[in-house]
């Protein structure tokens, strides 16, 4: 049969073996179809973009640091002197001005100053701070 | 498997930060100069290990388990209930990631990080999106974002009422926060209510139970955060007598896997298994032994203190903090180098399932935080 001879009946047969062959043998892919972010993990990006700029690192003009320990609630809150007071000193050796609040140095100095307040009877701090100045994932 | 170096996109750094990978510029973590071709084989071979040796972790865990084996793992006792439970229950478990060697075929199990693997957005979204610019034709073995989705949307009956589920991270490091972040996303795209807090802020009442500080009852808490750091922390003793109240995912006998000694009891259990090295412990550092092998600490991170050792003499050490449990002692899986380049294969599971691949190549023969990622593709 030459293909003049290929009436419509046929021709759709040949399609069909050919697509059904094609269906057998390729195997279907291992990546996603597709692949959507919403929006709590874009409003992350947008927070953590918009605060890129929040945190300093604190040093005076001479370029140094000048950090202090405050024992409360049995463990060591680390604080940072920048400006005209102190700043809570995060784990990445940095300190957010806009975040955190900031302390006068008589006020830091006092036995009754509490770094992180926690409400309503619940304490907070007794996990979480095996991570250092790195993260917990691997 | 073939390295080709190639030509990154032009607008690379605007599109993958617009993807979440903020971090890319830690230790030039991130680079899109060279990317790995496999072959279907070849990937098939792959997933067949990683499903392979899943099966065997689950007869480890359920060894050690029945036989009590606590203190070979290092793991306090007061936990042991906790995490016998968790298994018995078969409570819900999001992910993982086999660090496998890849030797022309010759596949070898490096470590398990079932606990709180990270790299995964790079694995799941970045890399993606990089092949759907490089080659939308070709393939990748990478449906974990698939794969997350679907099985969210499993997991879902299980958590605790009222159904919220709160994603927690430890401060301020931006690829545990972004990786946090993704899964969270995914949860919420399954239809979980979820929020978020960092794990210094999960709160203890006085009859220990788990709340926000606003007092708001943690009833399901992800953690990107160690079992083996939160059984050392004050609020730890309380999981146990919280378990009925606070699920935790992922769930506490990943503390049996994410622990080194796991590959003493796979070479134990599976001696002629072929993806499986010989592993023994060792509650000292080594400090002779023929051979090629690699020392690492019960409980490590990063790659932290390990050495590697050929034929008597240090081929490459890392320092670290780690080691107070003793060590394991792995035989040396061969790496193959590529232009000086040592890659690592690191292969998702989702649900048990294998799910995708990232690669992560280091210029020494260790695989540590300063290792860089490089995208794959198959065709």
């Amino acid at each position: 049969m030459d293909s003049s001879q290929i009436n419509n009946g046929d021709l759709i047969k040949i399609v069909f073996i050919s697509i059904a062959k094609k269906y057998i043998f390729v195997k279907p892919m291992k990546k996603s179809q597709n692949i959507m972010l919403s929006a709590v993990f874009i409003a992350a990006i947008s927070s953590c973009n918009n605060h890129q700029d929040d945190w300093t690192y604190g040093a005076g003009a001479n370029g140094r640091v000048h950090d202090t320990a405050v024992y409360s609630n049995g463990r060591y809150h680390y604080y940072r002197f920048y400006g005209s007071g102190w700043y809570l000193l995060h784990r990445n050796n940095m300190i957010n001005m806009i975040e955190d609040g900031v302390a006068t140095t008589s006020e830091i100095s006092s036995p009754s100053f509490v770094p992180r307040t926690a409400s309503g009877g619940i304490r907070t701090g007794g996990v979480g701070e095996g991570a250092g100045h790195g993260g917990a994932g691997e | 498997m073939k390295r080709h170096v190639i030509t990154p996109r032009i607008d690379w750094e605007r599109k993958i930060k617009e993807q979440g990978f903020l971090f890319y510029k830690n230790e030039s973590y991130y680079t899109e100069t060279a990317a790995y071709e496999f072959t279907a084989s070849e990937v098939d071979q792959i997933e067949a290990a990683t499903s392979d040796l899943f099966d065997k972790c689950i007869a480890v865990a359920d060894y050690v388990i029945k036989n009590d084996l606590w203190d070979e793992f290092f793991i306090p006792r007061e936990y042991a209930d906790l995490i016998k439970w968790s298994w018995n229950e078969d409570m819900p478990s999001f992910y993982g990631r086999m660090d496998l060697a890849y030797n022309n075929g010759d596949i070898k199990l490096l470590e398990f990080n079932a606990d709180t693997p990270t790299s995964l957005l790079e694995a799941s979204v970045i890399q993606w999106y990089w092949l759907m610019d490089f080659d939308p034709k070709t393939d990748q073995f990478n449906s974990i974002h698939e794969k997350l989705l679907a099985h969210m949307q499993l997991c879902r009956k299980d958590l605790y009422k009222p159904e919220v589920l709160t994603f927690c991270c430890a401060p301020d490091n931006v690829e545990d926060l972004m990786t946090t972040k993704y899964l969270q996303d995914i949860a919420s795209q399954a239809g979980i209510a979820t929020d978020f807090i960092y794990m210094d802020e999960i709160g203890l009442d006085d009859r220990g139970e788990f709340y926000k500080k606003d007092g708001t009852p943690l009833g399901n808490i992800f953690k990107l955060y160690p079992y083996e750091w939160m059984f050392h922390e004050e609020f730890g003793k309380y999981l146990p007598g919280s378990r009925e109240s606070t699920l935790w995912i992922e769930p506490a006998y990943k503390a049996l896997w994410s622990n080194k000694m796991l590959l003493v009891y796979l070479h134990r259990l599976f001696p002629d298994c072929k993806y499986i090295l010989p592993a023994s412990y060792s509650a000292k550092e080594v400090t002779s032994k023929p051979g090629k092998w690699v020392q690492k600490p019960v409980y490590s991170r990063e790659g932290a203190n390990v050495k590697i050792v050929k034929d008597g003499i240090i081929a490459e050490q890392t320092d670290g903090e780690y080691g107070e449990e003793g060590y394991i002692i792995q035989d040396y899986a061969e790496i193959p180098c590529f232009d000086g380049n040592y890659p690592i294969i690191g292969s998702w599971l989702i649900g048990g399932v294998p799910a995708g691949m990232g690669i992560r190549e280091s210029s020494g023969l260790i695989t540590n935080n300063t290792s860089r990622f490089v995208a794959h593709y198959f065709s």
